[in-house]
């Protein structure tokens, strides 16, 4: 209980330190948001909008009345979007979501199953040319494999909606460039230590006790790879979420990553920080929880760790 | 095992290293196909000014867009302004890996600084503010801070191999001070202190010795993503800019005419990926010689 505890207070701490780097950096970088909103207004024009949105304080008042009201639950105005930040973030990150909820589900699925027949079958035909696959899978660049659906599957075919987004159809294109190298790199991990288990001696003396074949790769060997499994899905889902980010941009796909990109073109400078915030804390919160699950999966780091 | 021996016993001996690296090529012919690919893919892109048929330069506007595989002069065919794409490659190639080595070398140099330095000094202050930083680094979105990096020091060839190295250090930062932990408290160092060698002296001769082959099997991995990485933010725009040449680049210059002359797009494509697989088989046999658990 003592770990959880102590992980969420470094979480939070993190999360802090994100938004500190974020806050200075948008501000070191070169572009006045207020001239950007006003284009080609006179200059008492875009002073007035510059006092309005509180950008002639000095910066250190700017972080301090920001940090300030980020603890009241306010995460400020997004002066292009003109609404709150959170209600931008509650309108746009539902078709991410639907996004990331097609993808990883058919990535751990369809990895699992190459991993697993591949690992049977291993150094048989059917294995190589499987495992050649998932190779091919994680070495395809994905906004190359991006462009060449959008031209062959979406406009070549016709068979699924190439951009935009209306209705969960639109997501499958995007989701299927982001799970490909999801899968490949399922796969392999999971082949890779599926056969180091099967060699190691608690499947082997399982063996020699009459356990059946299908229940010692079930119920031994495969169990065994579930926590490497699990570590490599949690560690995959940072570069999930940045991978977001180009792929809705391809797609012109309105989610969370659409948002951040055209945030940061435009300075928007409280939807960046709360959306860099909200992307910092969910990654903290999966790590998290999967050190958890690793108490419940792996007796040995419970006790290592002094229980829960 | 047996050979890695013989290797430490005759370090210096480069008839005994030859021998034992073919053998380990013998054994991992994939390892041998990726190796053999990247040699002919490295010689090219070293190279390229001395192999490419014709100017990257030059426009031609009488033959543009021809196709690939028609002309002997264009094998590759021709861009929108009739530049030959052969060589375009062949530059591009060079810059990608200019570009992605380098990046990979200054990361992997940082990393392993930063690892033995704070794996020394755990659990003292250095070492919870370095890992700190690691974290805010991990947790931050690789992205955003690209386009910061860019608008603050401008698209050109160093700022992009700065972002790339500082988007790789921190793993091996990590694993690094992983080793370094466990290392720190063996017997060989306590008696290299005994006869009076000093933090420093540990640092390089003792502990980075014994931990930097642990992360050698990432660097290819590391590699092939810094040059895919590289030819995205030039497909963006973020990258190398033209008339500098580079893979992303001559991907985003076909993105235009994708729906008649999809070639372009497609090939420059495909060079990445067969680097990025050759890459792959080699990081491969590199994790499976170097972890003992999957040796077998």
């Amino acid at each position: 209980m003592l770990t959880i505890i102590k992980r969420l207070l470094q979480g939070v701490l993190v999360i802090f330190l994100v938004l500190t780097v974020t806050f200075f950096l948008l501000r070191l970088i070169p572009g006045d948001p207020a001239r950007l909103i006003a284009g080609n207004a006179e200059e008492s024009v875009v002073q007035e909008l510059r006092e309005e949105m509180g950008l002639t304080k000095p910066v250190l008042v700017q972080y301090k009345d920001y940090m300030l009201s980020l603890f009241t639950g306010n995460m400020g105005f997004s002066y292009f979007a003109k609404n709150d930040v959170a209600y931008v973030i509650a309108n746009s990150y539902k078709p991410t979501l639907v996004m990331i909820s097609i993808a990883l589900p058919s990535a751990i699925i369809v990895g699992l199953l190459i991993g697993l027949l591949c690992a049977v079958f291993r150094e048989t035909p059917f294995d190589r040319i499987l495992t050649s696959i998932a190779v091919l899978f994680q070495s395809m660049p994905n906004y190359w494999v991006a462009i060449m659906l959008i031209q062959i599957v979406g406009v070549k075919l016709g068979w699924f909606p190439a951009s935009g987004y209306k209705d969960p159809s639109h997501a499958i294109l995007p989701a299927l460039v982001l799970g490909l190298p999801l899968t490949g790199v399922f796969a392999r991990s999971i082949r890779t230590n599926l056969i180091g288990a099967m060699q190691q001696d608690f499947s082997k003396a399982a063996k020699a006790r009459g356990v059946p074949y299908r229940n010692v790769l079930m119920g031994y060997s495969f169990r065994d790879t579930l926590v490497g499994f699990l570590t490599l899905v949690a560690s995959q889902l940072g570069f999930m979420m940045g991978n977001c980010l180009l792929i809705e941009n391809i797609f012109a796909y309105p989610g969370l990553g659409l948002q951040t990109l055209n945030a940061i073109l435009r300075r928007d400078y409280f939807l960046v920080q709360g959306l860099v915030a909200l992307l910092a804390a969910v990654f903290i919160a999966i790590n998290t929880l999967v050190d958890i699950s690793y108490m419940y999966l792996d007796p040995r780091i419970r006790k290592a760790q002094g229980g829960l | 095992m047996t050979e890695k021996a013989v290797n430490t016993k005759k370090g210096s001996n480069f008839a005994t290293g030859f021998k034992s690296f073919m053998n380990f090529c013998r054994k991992n012919p994939t390892f041998t196909i990726g190796f053999v690919f990247m040699l002919v893919i490295a010689f090219i892109a070293v190279f390229a000014k001395q192999l490419a048929p014709n100017d990257p330069y030059l426009n031609t506007p009488k033959i543009m867009l021809m196709k690939p595989f028609f002309d002997s002069q264009y094998p590759l065919g021709t861009d929108t302004l009739g530049r030959c794409l052969l060589s375009r490659m062949m530059y591009g190639l060079n810059i990608s890996f200019t570009v992605g080595v380098t990046a990979v070398v200054l990361a992997v140099a940082l990393g392993i600084l930063i690892g033995i330095i704070s794996g020394m000094d755990y659990p003292g202050p250095f070492d919870t503010l370095l890992m700190r930083v690691v974290d805010v680094q991990m947790g931050f979105p690789f992205i955003v801070l690209v386009i910061i990096f860019v608008s603050l020091l401008g698209s050109s060839v160093p700022a992009l191999i700065g972002v790339l190295a500082l988007s790789f250090w921190a793993p091996y930062a990590r694993n690094v001070r992983g080793s370094v932990m466990i290392e720190k408290n063996m017997d060989y160092i306590s008696a290299a202190r005994l006869m009076g060698a000093g933090n420093g002296r540990i640092a390089v001769r003792y502990l980075g010795r014994n931990v930097v082959p642990g992360v050698l099997p990432m660097v290819p991995m590391d590699l092939s993503a810094a040059i895919v990485l590289e030819s995205l933010l030039s497909y963006m725009g973020l990258g190398v800019q033209p008339p500098e040449i580079s893979l992303g680049n001559i991907m985003g210059d076909g993105k235009n005419y994708i729906a008649t002359h999809w070639w372009i797009t497609a090939m420059a494509g495909i060079v990445i990926v067969l680097v990025a697989i050759a890459l792959t088989l080699i990081g491969d046999a590199l994790h499976k010689q170097f972890d003992p658990k999957l040796r077998n």
